[in-house]
């Protein structure tokens, strides 16, 4: 399926901007969730009508009690899962891109204002907010995955649906290794709805209770990072789109600690990443 | 399959911060499990289940066989096999990740306080190219530690489960089968052949793994061995006390040392 190509793309974009929780997110999304259902789950679902079987010849059984067995196939309902719980972070970047656009078509001149300490706070609240969304999408999915199928995918089913002669037994495809994945993508929700958890008090302790308390001190380091980003993206490129989103990454990675990466580039050790060429290297920089 | 690009960029990036001994077992992860699964070990395993053939007409026999004799298929089991193994580097990958920025931060703050006298970076020298030792070192043995742990796991479970022979004759007696009917899977053979092949893959890998802990410990071992000064030395220059001379070697065997990657 090379569909999620396009979505791993995205999230390769996103792991750029986000905290190291974050990161630890997008990897158990990237690894855990859309690898497995691309290579392996694909494969498991393909023949789950064909497979499914009653023991009647009665035409259209098999149909109506397949329908009522899975209304949702798990694999169509993973695929929603995915795109769901991605949206809010997608939204998120496509905002903050946005935003950097606009604002360095707007202001030419590199002064540190209060402004920007501004949008700085607004991207970080965006940025929590989006990680409760992604929470509370992450928690319904979990519970809907609960309700509609439990924790096992029994290998009889008995149907009594029209036009099946009162009851009859249907037997399913693949139960056991069914119930395996289906209680591997319950736990995989689960670690990703206590990280996300873990990343919304880490950052909101990290941004704003600490900045209450100190904000002197903290703007004259903050000052600092946003100088010596500004000193490379001169001397990289000068491309002024991604200045602001640097010096707000530069302010949140001196908070967080959370490790630099541009996503454009495969070997993430060498130095001289944030010098290198290509605008986006520079846009690159950490935004939250 | 197109979806393995996300692990392999991900572990590319590992390559460069592993050593040598841990490059080629990422070349052997890639080659030989990634890919043969992608390839070749996915037809094989297709028609699994419609081309499994029980001697009963009786509804719904054919499903509980195999379900009952295959829990979960092998290509599955090899493709969490292989993601499973592979998520102790990745957490290692975080933690190089994590150094490196922290390491950039402090060279700017270097560069812009010259004058302070500040604890310089540990791992990275001015050309990007990380050293490991210290904690990351602990981290790097703690992932190989788990990979093999995880390796022994697998390998183990997969004896339990299905044992390392296809019997083309599966023998099932589970409801609603007549009492005993027999079943034939489809290609034991060539599922044989694949199975012994993964088991020497992932014999191999474990052999690598702990061939690295070796390498790594003897690395270590020699490096604190050769730290340590002879009191002939010492007492040759007497200005010079044992700590200083002890730093001075630290420093230039941290600069020297060729035992990561």
């Amino acid at each position: 399926m090379g569909e999620w190509g396009f979505l791993g793309g995205l999230f390769d974009s996103l792991q750029a901007h986000s905290p190291m929780l974050g990161r630890f997110w997008l990897l158990l999304m990237l690894v855990f969730r859309i690898l497995i259902l691309g290579t392996v789950a694909s494969d498991l679902f393909e023949d789950e009508q064909e497979e499914f079987a009653c023991n009647t010849l009665q035409p259209g059984c098999k149909q109506v009690c397949y329908d009522m067995a899975f209304p949702i196939s798990q694999y169509r309902f993973w695929v929603f899962h995915i795109v769901l719980i991605a949206t809010p972070s997608l939204l998120f970047l496509m905002y903050a891109m946005h935003h950097n656009n606009k604002r360095t078509t707007h202001s030419k001149f590199r002064q540190i204002s209060s402004q920007d300490y501004r949008e700085d706070l607004r991207l970080r609240r965006l940025y929590i907010i989006n990680v409760v969304f992604r929470i509370v999408a992450e928690i319904g999915f979990l519970v809907g995955q609960w309700l509609i199928y439990g924790f096992k995918v029994e290998a009889q089913f008995p149907c009594s649906r029209f036009p099946c002669p009162y009851t009859v037994d249907c037997f399913t495809s693949r139960p056991a290794e069914k119930t395996i994945f289906l209680c591997f993508y319950f736990i995989v929700g689960l670690i990703a709805a206590i990280s996300s958890c873990a990343e919304v008090l880490y950052s909101s302790m990290k941004w704003f209770c600490s900045s209450r308390e100190s904000l002197a001190p903290e703007r004259s380091c903050v000052c600092e990072n946003l100088h010596n980003s500004k000193q490379e993206e001169v001397e990289a490129e000068a491309k002024p789109r991604g200045r602001t989103v640097s010096e707000s990454a530069a302010s949140s990675m001196r908070l967080k600690g959370g490790s630099m990466r541009s996503s454009s580039s495969r070997k993430a050790s060498s130095i001289g990443h944030k010098c290198r060429p290509g605008k986006y290297v520079s846009s690159k920089t950490l935004m939250v | 399959m197109g979806e393995w690009g996300f692990l392999s960029s991900l572990l590319d990036k590992v390559q460069s911060h592993s050593s040598v001994i841990g490059k080629v077992w990422l070349s052997v992860l890639f080659i030989f499990r990634i890919m043969i699964i992608g390839a070749g070990a996915d037809k094989v395993w297709s028609d699994e289940q419609s081309s499994m053939i029980c001697n009963t007409k009786q509804p719904g026999c054919k499903n509980v066989c195999y379900d009952h004799a295959f829990p979960i298929s092998h290509i599955r089991f090899w493709v969490l096999q292989i993601i499973f193994v592979s998520t102790p580097t990745l957490i290692y990958l975080g933690h190089v990740l994590h150094v490196i920025h922290k390491e950039n931060k402090l060279r700017e703050y270097m560069q812009t306080h010259a004058g302070e006298t500040v604890k310089g970076p540990k791992y990275t020298d001015e050309k990007g190219h990380v050293k490991i030792t210290g904690n990351l070192l602990g981290t790097y043995m703690t992932s190989i530690v788990f990979r093999i742990l995880l390796e022994i796991a697998f390998i183990v479970g997969q004896y339990y489960l299905y044992g390392f022979v296809m019997d083309p004759r599966i023998v099932c007696s589970r409801a609603p089968c007549p009492f005993t009917v027999e079943c034939y899977m489809s290609r034991p053979t060539e599922k044989t052949i694949f199975i012994l092949f993964m088991l020497v893959v992932s014999c191999i890998s474990l052999l690598l793994n702990v061939a690295e802990i070796f390498y790594l410990v003897c690395s270590r071992s020699s490096r604190r061995k050769a730290k340590t000064v002879p009191s002939s030395a010492i007492a040759i220059h007497p200005h010079f006390n044992g700590d200083s001379l002890m730093k001075n070697e630290k420093l230039s065997l941290h600069d020297t040392s060729h035992s990561t990657a």
